[in-house]
């Protein structure tokens, strides 16, 4: 099956510099990512993980190289070209949540919505069949964020960053904060969107985590060290799957 | 001198302009008062009195004058008279004289003054001469600053710029400038200045080099006869049977070999005191690779495209140092245009610099990098054979490649500059 690319990097570069030193944390990455695919970026502190998300996302320009995000060049949008560009076609989750703490779950929700979107009625169907799908009940929508449980608030979260319908959902840690049980519902929701269609960049440094996507990028101060692709997730007892992701993290000198 | 014609020019200029004061002042003299015309007029006014005619009283009086009654009825008014009454007269400061008859006064004879409007006029054309002659000077003192500014201002910027480049050491820029400006002498002899600074750098360069050159060629010749000792004491080793001689020819193989290595070592130790081998790479943004090329584009000879954007490894003064020396190659030997290529290819930037030259003949081409090889086209250029050795140590360090080959219409030296992983 050909699956069309939707981000293609080629010799992405991102260089910082603090006094006359300057610090070369990607190099030249050529990195393509699939339609639909759940990309997964792993590797040590400091190797670059999060550099590369928000490269691929557009929220930080690269200092060389080209970004090809659906057919457009990210390295080349002004800062206000890229933010409508985001809001488009990007989703965001990170380790904090960031709802808005005076407004309710579900005007939370529409808030984002409207920004893309003035179809109203459209947009609260949209909503709640999406609150459906993450299994938050209807009890709490009307709650405000703070009398949700942590699990509870990053599936609003994911909610939020995939009410738009954007072309790439990109999650930075988002299980981070989050005890086991409440990850695993979260994860929950990220296979299950991913079944549906969306594809998801994640970076994150647990295995539970990483053991959700089909595809994982090693990266090591600034290279792409390793690519493993695992075929897609069934369920949490494929004891193969773990120990062949364990086993590509040890080469990789995990 | 153009100050001398400056100063001239003001003085006509001012000249000029009191001339001209003067004219205007002196064209609209004020007329005086003529005090017999006017008894005149008024005698003969008195005595027609009642029947006043044009003839009675032309030409007498200048001015324009009217004739009032008491109750300031015109009785009489020259052509130019502007009579209406006799308080506007007074206010013009008019002339008024009373008509007597019998002792009584029966009208007025009011003699029109002009001066009012003279001076206006005056006035006008003052002004108008004054800014005329201003204008001039102004035009002038304009056109002066704008030579001052190219005969002084300029040229000290011209300096600075050629003090900054010759500090940076770089002495192949010429100062040139015209010898008709107030500088001429004194620049010509900051371009000898520069002149010399090259001459001087290049002569202590040259007897670095040959100090450095006569230490590599010893060690390269100290090689030849070691390398004779070795092969004889080798064939010894296998000829004698005697073990006592084996274990000598053993001890002279083994020395041989040791002076061997020093040899080397001296060769390469000779080079790297003199800073000449050292390699230490970085990483470093392609874009440095426009900055080297410009440095060595001095009379924008070179073609070349952007240079894709990557990471490379490299060392950049080393770099600068290869392309240096390959553009100058192709300067001495081709004396063509030169392009420059670039491309990233799997894990490389390739860099082509591209002339349009004669090229050297394949039977050469594989002895190019050797040590102290010159090719058979080098008549009439100075070289040393060491410029592309050197270059392919460097890029050697660097884990990169270079090569060299004809095409048919010049020859080219390809780079391969390793991509940052």
């Amino acid at each position: 099956m050909m699956t069309k690319t939707i981000i293609s990097t080629e010799k992405l570069c991102k260089t910082f510099s603090s006094g006359g030193n300057q610090q070369h944390v990607l190099k030249n990455l050529d990195i393509s990512i699939a339609e639909g695919d759940f990309t997964v970026i792993m590797g040590s502190s400091g190797s670059g993980k999060s550099t590369l998300l928000y490269a691929l996302s557009g929220m930080d320009k690269p200092t060389l190289g080209t970004i090809d995000f659906a057919g457009k060049n990210l390295a080349k949008l002004t800062q206000d070209q890229a933010a409508i560009f985001r809001r488009n076609h990007c989703g965001f989750v990170f380790q904090q949540i960031y709802l808005l703490d005076n407004m309710s779950v579900f005007d939370n929700i529409l808030a984002s919505g409207l920004l893309v979107t003035r179809n109203k009625q459209q947009l609260v169907k949209k909503a709640k069949a999406l609150f459906q799908q993450v299994e938050i009940d209807e009890g709490s929508w009307s709650k405000f964020p703070t009398q949700l449980s942590g699990g509870e608030a990053q599936r609003v979260g994911i909610v939020r960053a995939i009410i738009n319908k954007p072309k790439v959902l990109f999650a930075d840690e988002p299980t981070g904060a989050l005890n086991s049980a409440a990850s695993e519902n979260v994860l929950n929701v990220f296979t299950t969107i991913n079944r549906a269609g969306q594809s998801i960049v994640l970076v994150t440094h647990d295995l539970k985590t990483a053991v959700r996507g089909n595809r994982i990028l090693y990266l090591k101060d600034g290279v792409i060290n390793g690519d493993l692709s695992l075929g897609h997730y069934h369920d949490c007892e494929d004891v193969e799957r773990s120990d062949k992701l364990k086993h590509f993290l040890a080469e990789m000198g995990w | 001198m153009r100050i001398k014609f400056l100063a001239a020019t003001i003085l006509t200029i001012f000249t000029l302009g009191m001339v001209l004061s003067v004219i205007v002042i002196q064209r609209h003299n004020i007329q005086e008062v003529d005090v017999v015309a006017i008894n005149d007029l008024t005698k003969k006014i008195e005595n027609n009195w009642g029947q006043v005619t044009a003839q009675h009283v032309d030409h007498i009086v200048s001015q324009p004058f009217s004739i009032i009654d008491r109750e300031e009825n015109v009785l009489y008014r020259s052509p130019a008279s502007s009579f209406t009454s006799s308080f506007a007269s007074i206010k013009n400061r008019d002339t008024l004289i009373d008509l007597q008859q019998n002792n009584e006064v029966v009208g007025k004879l009011i003699i029109q003054n002009d001066a009012q409007s003279i001076v206006v006029r005056m006035k006008r054309d003052l002004i108008i001469a004054v800014t005329l002659i201003l204008g001039l000077l102004m035009v002038v003192i304009l056109i002066y600053l704008a030579i001052i500014n190219r005969t002084l201002v300029k040229p000290f910027q011209q300096l600075q710029h050629f003090a900054v480049n010759v500090a940076r050491g770089d002495f192949d820029r010429p100062l040139t400038m015209g010898k008709n400006n107030y500088f001429g002498a004194f620049t010509e002899s900051f371009d000898l200045l520069r002149d010399e600074l090259a001459t001087a750098r290049q002569r202590a360069y040259e007897s670095n080099r040959s100090k450095k050159e006569l230490v590599a060629t010893l060690s390269h010749d100290i090689k030849t006869p070691l390398a004779s000792i070795k092969a004889v004491t080798e064939l010894m080793l296998l000829q004698t049977n005697d073990n006592k001689v084996k274990k000598h020819v053993q001890t002279i193989f083994s020395k041989a070999d040791q002076i061997d290595l020093l040899v080397t070592d001296m060769f390469h130790a000779t080079l790297e005191e003199l800073q000449q081998l050292k390699v230490a790479v970085v990483e470093v943004s392609s874009t440095v690779l426009r900055e080297m090329i410009e440095n060595v584009n001095f009379d924008h000879n070179i073609d070349y495209d952007p240079i894709p954007p990557c990471l490379i490894l490299t060392d950049t003064t080393r770099l600068q140092q290869v392309l240096d020396n390959i553009i100058s190659n192709a300067y001495k030997y081709a004396r063509t245009k030169i392009k420059i290529e670039s491309r990233i290819h799997q894990d490389y930037l390739e860099v082509d610099i591209i002339d349009f030259g004669r090229g050297i003949s394949e039977a050469e081409l594989p002895l190019l990098f050797n040590k102290y090889y010159r090719g058979q086209n080098i008549a009439g250029q100075n070289g040393s054979g060491l410029g592309l050795y050197i270059s392919k140590y460097f890029i050697e360090k660097m884990h990169g490649q270079i090569n060299c080959y004809n095409r048919t219409d010049g020859f080219t030296v390809a780079i391969k500059i390793k991509l940052a992983t």
